[in-house]
């Protein structure tokens, strides 16, 4: 799919490649470095960065880079599986939604719904309901930005549903699943996987803004906003412990925006013409 | 034959209206008759810039038009007439680029070369020297606009008329094209038409400045057979009130055969034959013209037997424009091809004075 | 003995403006009832809001009719639950206008020729599916390797025979073309006509041909049925209809299709000689 020619916009390659970059750090570091990042040492705190401490030490004199990698690493997995399950559990209720008539009502009255909700109080509120762990986080976020994709999804899907090869493919006696699967999923793979970069992007805001108030994953596991977090009282003296894992969200965020930017424009049949 | 109320609903034309329309003589009053065209395409030749190169889609293509006469421009997609009467307006947009050739209009004030007018210049033209109806009226026409406003609108640009005198005149063209009911019409919307009134609409705003000349693409195309056999009424109508000269661009040979004095077949982006249509029809000379004459259903007064009579169709695929054959472009799907037909360009060569074709056999295959 | 029986089959289409107001209803087919013979290739002729497209899809219950019902080989369509009517389809097959829509941009022709023995699940192996496969291409005059091809590789008329090979696939009794060769260029029509001409010929398939072109229908069907808003006016044997028409609206219908000969043209080209050679 990459090579094809439209694909080769500027921010599909600066998008792709800077993502390239932060997720081999965050993949690799971790993996690779005999640094631990749970250890502290006192005697190494609030250390500014040097040769030995690149990004500088924190409050527990533990290595900021190397833990601003493994928080990299759980903040995109985190991410990651909120988007599959948003994605997944969002093609679904848009596919019904968008082919069964009698459905679409009260599937977009609950998506509208849930959409009313600003992200990140729902998310809080599903977390404080139903306990803050890691695999409620994954599950609440995912809720949240679930409506996002179904609404795509359910758009597409209308669309898909008038065209002639799909009465086609009712008259030869296929039932709707064989429709739904074949004919109808193919054509929305390409506006889901653009979401899903969104998608992607917002649920790591939104966990990190979870974490940095408490509200997230819990505090033992070092992701990006409660290291912001942590260095928020140390904001005169360490500023570097809220500098890094700030900028490590930004980059990536700005990576999964333009590179769905990127795709989406790509993909845009209006805008293919200039090819 | 009883006349009926029922059928068509909406028009008055009854079944037997439309039968003796068909059969009608009518002898052009010869003193009419101009000999110097209105309107000469010479050598129009229009290129488009594709992914593939540039393609040719009108090639070297010459023609005339006469005051009261219709030309047909006759091709099927691909032949360029379409991108030939667009030409003409100059309505090509940015990817069509005209590479050669000259189009001269013999205005009142003098022949004009319509290719090396100014844009400007040229919207004087339009609507009002040379007017244009399409195949789609509803895409044609303005939604949220009455038709009556959009009648007006060339009276008023081109000729300044006052609102009044515009609306009285939009009035007067919406009974002339066979409207009923004109003073309540006038301020209706376009989607308060069946297809067939609002192609008369278009016909209307068409003729409203009475132009030298009218173009017409493909305009009963989307249109039921009974309307369609009233719009071509209307035309030939109009055209013997107006004088002006039609250009017909059709791919039925059907309504060629109803509404042209002169055809012209279009293949490629060339000119094939050129003959009068009544010559077209009884002796094609061209192996395209006949092969495709050959191809369609039989007329449907003519005897037919299913057992024994089989349509021939013309073998192999319409032409890729950006893969042309070095000779003639439809030696390949000819029955007659020789060798001598892919080794150079053919020219468009006299047959008889009044009659021209693009082929080297004609001679031996009468 | 009939293969298809239509009996008073009625469509009403509702149309709801606004939330207080009432509905707009249509009545699209108005008691429309015929037969149909195997082996015969009725024509369905009728302009633009005569139903005829409409009366297409009931006869497969891809509208469902209002009232009325289609016995198909003895079985009555309305009856019919869901799963049954599924099987159903595998015996009447659909090919439709436009070539371009109708065939999924993002399958090879060959998947999409195989699609209905598929569903049906009629090839023993993918090796008997193949084979099959390359049959059917080849009896509508395709090349073989057009299999691992796309739509959009072909042409309009290329793409109508993949259109009528995916309706042979199952060996059905009854074909519905529903304008199949309207958006085609005119040398290319007949191409696909003699196509279906022998198809009949060969294999002995039921057609129910639907055009608004008189022409095309007079040339290929044996009998043809003439709808005018909703209604069967006229139905019978090809050239009686055309030669004798009873009903008004056959008539104009018939009167209104342009003539080619020469004796019908008016009379209006001046003598050679006023225009000079081009």
């Amino acid at each position: 799919m990459i090579l094809f020619r439209r694909f080769r916009r500027g921010e599909v390659i600066f998008g792709l490649a800077l993502l390239g970059v932060l997720v081999i750090c965050f993949v690799c570091w971790p993996a690779l470095s005999s640094v631990n990042p749970y250890q502290s040492q006192v005697s190494n705190r609030l250390k500014p960065p040097s040769f030995i401490h690149p990004f500088g030490t924190d409050d527990f004199g533990r290595d900021v880079l190397v833990r601003v990698m493994y928080a990299g690493r759980l903040s995109l997995a985190l991410g990651f599986m909120v988007a599959a399950f948003a994605c997944l559990a969002g093609t679904a209720l848009g596919l019904v939604a968008g082919f069964l008539r009698r459905l679409d009502g009260p599937i977009s009255r609950l998506l509208d719904a849930l959409m009313a909700f600003p992200d990140i109080l729902l998310a809080i509120a599903l977390l404080a309901a139903f306990g803050p762990n890691l695999v409620n986080a994954v599950i609440a976020l995912g809720l949240v930005y679930m409506p996002r994709i179904a609404r795509v999804v359910r758009a597409a899907t209308l669309v898909q549903r008038e065209l002639p090869f799909v009465e086609a493919a009712l008259s030869m006696g296929a039932s709707t699943g064989r429709i739904l699967w074949v004919h109808i999923l193919p054509n929305l793979l390409a506006p889901l996987f653009v979401q899903g970069t969104f998608v992607l992007a917002y649920a790591m805001l939104t966990e990190a803004a979870l974490s940095f108030l408490g509200a997230g994953v819990p505090p033992e596991l070092p992701t990006l906003g409660n290291m912001i977090a942590a260095g928020q009282p140390y904001f005169g003296r360490a500023e570097w412990m809220m500098i890094f894992p700030g900028l490590a969200i930004a980059l990536t965020v700005l990576a999964l925006q333009t590179l769905g930017d990127g795709l989406r424009d790509a993909l845009d049949p209006l805008m293919a013409r200039g090819r | 034959m009883r006349s009926t109320r029922s059928w068509p609903a909406g028009d008055e034309m009854t079944a037997a209206a439309i039968m003796e329309a068909g059969a009608r003589r009518v002898e052009l009053n010869r003193s009419e008759t101009a000999a110097a065209p209105v309107l000469s395409v010479s050598n129009l030749s229009v290129a488009f810039e594709t992914e593939r190169g540039r393609v040719a889609a009108v090639r070297d293509v010459s023609f005339n038009l006469y005051a009261g006469r219709t030309l047909a421009l006759v091709g099927e997609s691909g032949s360029g007439k379409s991108v030939t009467s667009l030409s003409i307006m100059r309505l090509l947009g940015s990817a069509g680029v005209i590479a050669a050739g000259s189009i001269t209009l013999a205005t009142p004030t003098g022949p004009q070369d319509l290719l090396r007018l100014r844009e400007r210049e040229m919207r004087g033209i339009r609507g009002r020297s040379i007017s244009m109806i399409f195949q789609e009226p509803m895409t044609s026409l303005n939604p949220v606009l009455t038709v009556g406003h959009q009648i007006a609108e060339p009276l008023r640009s081109h000729l300044r008329l006052s609102r009044r005198q515009a609306r009285k005149a939009a009035m007067a063209l919406l009974d002339r094209v066979g409207i009923p009911g004109s003073a309540r019409r006038v301020d209706s919307y376009a989607h308060e038409f069946s297809g067939g009134m609002r192609q008369r609409v278009m016909i209307a705003i068409a003729l409203a400045c009475r132009p030298l000349v009218m173009i017409a693409d493909e305009p009963t195309t989307a249109l039921d057979v009974t309307v369609q056999a009233q719009i071509l009424e209307l035309i030939r109508e109009l055209q013997r009130e107006t004088g002006m000269a039609v250009l017909f661009v059709t791919h039925n040979v059907g309504v060629v055969a109803a509404i042209a004095d002169r055809t012209a077949v279009m293949y490629a982006g060339e000119l094939m034959e050129v003959a009068t249509t009544a010559q077209i029809l009884s002796s094609p000379a061209h192996p395209y013209t006949r092969t495709l004459l050959a191809s369609l259903p039989p007329d449907i007064d003519s005897p037919f037997d299913r057992e024994r009579q089989r349509l021939v169709p013309i073998s192999g695929q319409p032409v890729d424009l950006a893969a042309l054959p070095p000779g003639c472009s439809f030696s390949p799907r000819c029955p007659w091809s020789l060798r001598a037909c892919d080794a150079s360009l053919i020219p468009l060569a006299q047959v008889v004075p009044g009659r021209a074709a693009r082929c080297v056999r004609i001679g031996d295959l009468r | 003995m009939t293969l298809l029986s239509v009996r008073g089959l009625s469509k009403e289409f509702v149309s709801r403006r606004g939330f207080l107001r009432h509905s707009d209803r249509h009545l699209a087919l108005k008691d429309v009832s015929f037969d149909l013979a195997p082996g015969e290739i009725l024509g369905l002729v009728g302009e633009s809001g005569s139903g005829k497209t409409t009366l297409g899809r009931c006869v497969q219950r891809l509208i469902e009719p209002s009232a009325g019902d289609v016995v198909f080989d003895g079985t009555s369509l309305r009856a019919l639950p869901s799963k049954a009517l599924r099987v159903l389809r595998r015996r009447i097959a659909f090919v439709f206008q436009d070539p371009y829509a109708s065939l999924n941009p993002r399958l090879t022709v060959g998947r999409i020729v195989a699609e209905p023995i598929e569903i049906h699940s009629l090839a023993a192996s993918r090796a008997a599916r193949r084979s099959r496969i390359k049959a059917l291409l080849a009896e509508v005059g395709l090349p073989e390797d057009a299999a691992h091809r796309y739509p959009h590789q072909f042409s309009g008329g290329q793409r109508q025979r993949i259109s009528i090979a995916r309706a042979l696939a199952c060996d059905p009794d009854l074909i519905i073309a529903d304008e199949p060769v309207s958006a085609l260029d005119v040398s290319i029509q007949a191409q696909i006509l003699n196509l279906l001409a022998d198809l009949r010929a060969r294999r002995g398939v039921t057609m129910l041909f639907i055009s608004h072109d008189l022409e095309v229908v007079r040339y290929l069907c044996d009998r043809v049925a003439v709808l005018y808003r909703g209604r069967l006016v006229e139905i019978g044997a090809t050239e009686e209809v055309i030669r004798r028409p009873q009903h008004e609206y056959t008539r104009s219908l018939i009167a209104a299709v342009p003539r080619r000969r020469i004796e019908h043209l008016p009379l209006r080209s001046p003598p050679a000689g006023l225009e000079e050679g081009e």
